[in-house]
C-alpha cells in the first residue's frame, strides 16, 4: 500500500493484540472508520490516538463501548466549550481594555 | 522522601483481597484517568498515585516486600540486597495497570527506592510497536507578528524545527505537527508535536476573530467641519474622510483591513475604528472670543 496515511487494520490488531472484530465493534457504533480498499482493511494514521484511548479504555478500566461512546460524545462537548471559552476570552480582552 | 500508604491512596485496607483492589483502582481510575480528564493536570497527578499504588498492591511480590517494610522502606535496599545472594527472582508483573507510556517514569521517589526504576506494567496488548508520545509546546507571538506568514525556528526537547506559522492564527489556537513527537516504540509510529500560540495583546489594535479594532483621536474642527486625517491600520497607512457632524464615539468600519483568515490567501477581516473627538485646550484670547460667538448663534 503506497498510501502512508493508511494502516493496515490487520497491523493494527497484531500490535495492539486486539481482534480484528472489536474494531468492527467500534466501527459499528461509529468511534472510528475502517476504509476497505481492494478487499483489504485500513484505519487512517490520524485515528490511531483515538483507539489507543478506546482501547485504554475498554481494557483498563473495564468500560464497555456505549460507555465509551457517551466518553467520546461528552469529551467533545468539552473540547467545544473549551474553545468556546478561548473565543469568549479572547472578546472579553476589547472590554477589559477600554 | 515521605512513606506513601498506598492502602490508603486506594481506600482499601491492609488485608484487602486482589479482587478488591482492583475494583478500587478502576474505580478511582475512571474517576482520575487522564483519557477522561484532558488538560486537568490535578487528575493526572492523583491518577499517577492511584496507578503508583495499583503497581505495588495488585503485584503479590511487590505487595509482600511492601507490607513487610512499610514505614522502614529505608531498610529495604540492604535486605534485598542480602536477599539476591540468596536467590534469583524475576518480576510478575501485575495485569491491570495503565499502560499509557506517557506514565512511564513517573513513579514516586519512594516506589523507586523501594522497587528500583518503574519499567511499568504494560500489558501484553502493547508490548509490542507503540505510538511515540505527542510533545505540547508554546509559541509566543505578537499581534503583528501573527499578522503575517513567518518561518520560526523553535527547539523542542533539544531538536530545532522550522515551521512556517500561517498569517490569521488565533490566540490559544493549536496546530499539528505530524511526527514530531517522540519516536515510536519498536518501529511504531511517532508522536506529534502540538504548538499552542499564544498572541500577547497590542497597544493599538485588539482583535476579535478576524476583525480589529482602534480608537483614533480627531480635533473638534474635524469633527464638526469634516475633513480627512491619516490613520495607521496593520496593512500601512491610509486616508480617511471624516464627514462633518461626527459625534464623540462613533464607529466606522474598513472593509478588508482586518486580520488575514486563517489559511484563506487575500481574505480579511475589517477595521473598526472609534472616533474620540479631541477638544481644543489652552485656548487663545481670540479662540476663546470666536466659541462665545459661536455659542450666541
Amino acid at each position: 500500500m503506497e498510501n502512508k496515511e493508511l494502516l493496515l487494520a490487520e497491523d493494527c490488531c497484531a500490535n495492539y493484540n486486539v481482534e480484528y472484530n472489536f474494531l468492527e465493534m467500534l466501527q459499528q457504533h461509529d468511534l472510528i472508520e475502517i476504509k476497505s480498499i481492494s478487499k483489504q482493511q485500513f484505519l487512517h494514521v490520524d485515528a490511531l490516538k483515538k483507539l489507543e484511548r478506546m482501547l485504554r479504555l475498554y481494557y483498563d478500566l473495564n468500560i464497555n463501548i456505549e460507555g465509551i461512546e457517551a466518553i467520546n460524545n461528552l469529551l467533545l462537548r468539552i473540547k467545544n466549550q473549551q474553545q468556546e471559552i478561548v473565543y469568549l476570552k479572547n472578546k472579553l480582552k476589547i472590554y477589559e481594555s477600554k | 522522601m515521605a512513606f506513601i500508604d498506598y492502602y490508603k491512596t486506594l481506600g482499601v485496607n491492609k488485608t484487602a483481597a486482589e479482587d478488591e483492589i482492583k475494583k478500587a483502582y478502576r474505580k478511582l481510575a475512571r474517576k482520575y484517568h487522564p483519557d477522561l480528564n484532558p488538560k486537568d493536570t490535578e487528575a493526572n497527578k492523583k491518577f499517577q498515585q492511584i496507578n503508583e499504588a495499583n503497581e505495588v498492591l495488585s503485584n503479590a511480590e511487590k505487595r509482600k516486600k511492601y507490607d513487610a517494610y512499610g514505614e522502614n522502606w529505608q531498610h529495604a535496599e540492604a535486605y534485598e540486597n542480602a536477599k539476591k545472594q540468596q536467590q534469583n527472582s524475576s518480576p510478575d508483573w501485575g495485569e491491570y495497570t495503565y499502560s499509557n507510556t506517557q506514565q512511564e517514569g513517573n513513579f514516586s521517589d519512594f516506589f523507586e527506592s523501594l522497587f528500583g526504576h518503574s519499567s511499568s506494567g504494560r500489558s501484553n496488548r502493547t508490548k509490542n510497536k507503540f505510538r511515540g508520545n505527542d510533545y505540547n509546546a508554546e509559541l509566543h507571538l505578537s499581534l503583528r507578528e501573527a499578522y503575517q506568514t513567518h518561518k520560526q525556528t523553535i527547539t523542542v526537547n533539544g531538536k530545532n524545527i522550522r515551521i512556517t506559522i500561517p498569517a490569521g492564527v488565533e490566540n490559544e489556537q493549536v496546530i499539528k505537527l505530524k511526527g514530531y513527537g517522540s519516536a515510536g516504540i519498536n518501529g511504531g509510529p511517532d508522536g506529534d508535536l502540538y504548538i499552542t500560540f499564544v498572541i500577547s495583546d497590542d497597544a493599538k489594535f485588539k482583535r476579535v476573530n478576524n476583525d480589529l479594532y482602534t480608537t483614533e483621536e480627531i480635533m473638534l474642527y474635524a469633527a464638526v467641519l469634516g475633513g480627512e486625517i491619516m490613520i495607521e491600520t496593520l496593512s500601512g497607512k491610509i486616508k480617511l474622510k471624516i464627514n462633518s457632524g461626527t459625534q464623540n464615539d462613533t464607529r466606522i468600519r474598513i472593509k478588508g483591513k482586518g486580520f488575514p483568515v486563517y489559511k484563506k490567501e487575500g481574505e480579511f477581516g475589517d477595521l473598526y475604528i472609534t472616533y474620540k473627538v479631541k477638544l481644543p485646550v489652552n485656548l487663545t484670547p481670540k479662540q476663546k472670543d470666536l466659541f462665545e460667538e459661536l455659542s450666541k448663534l
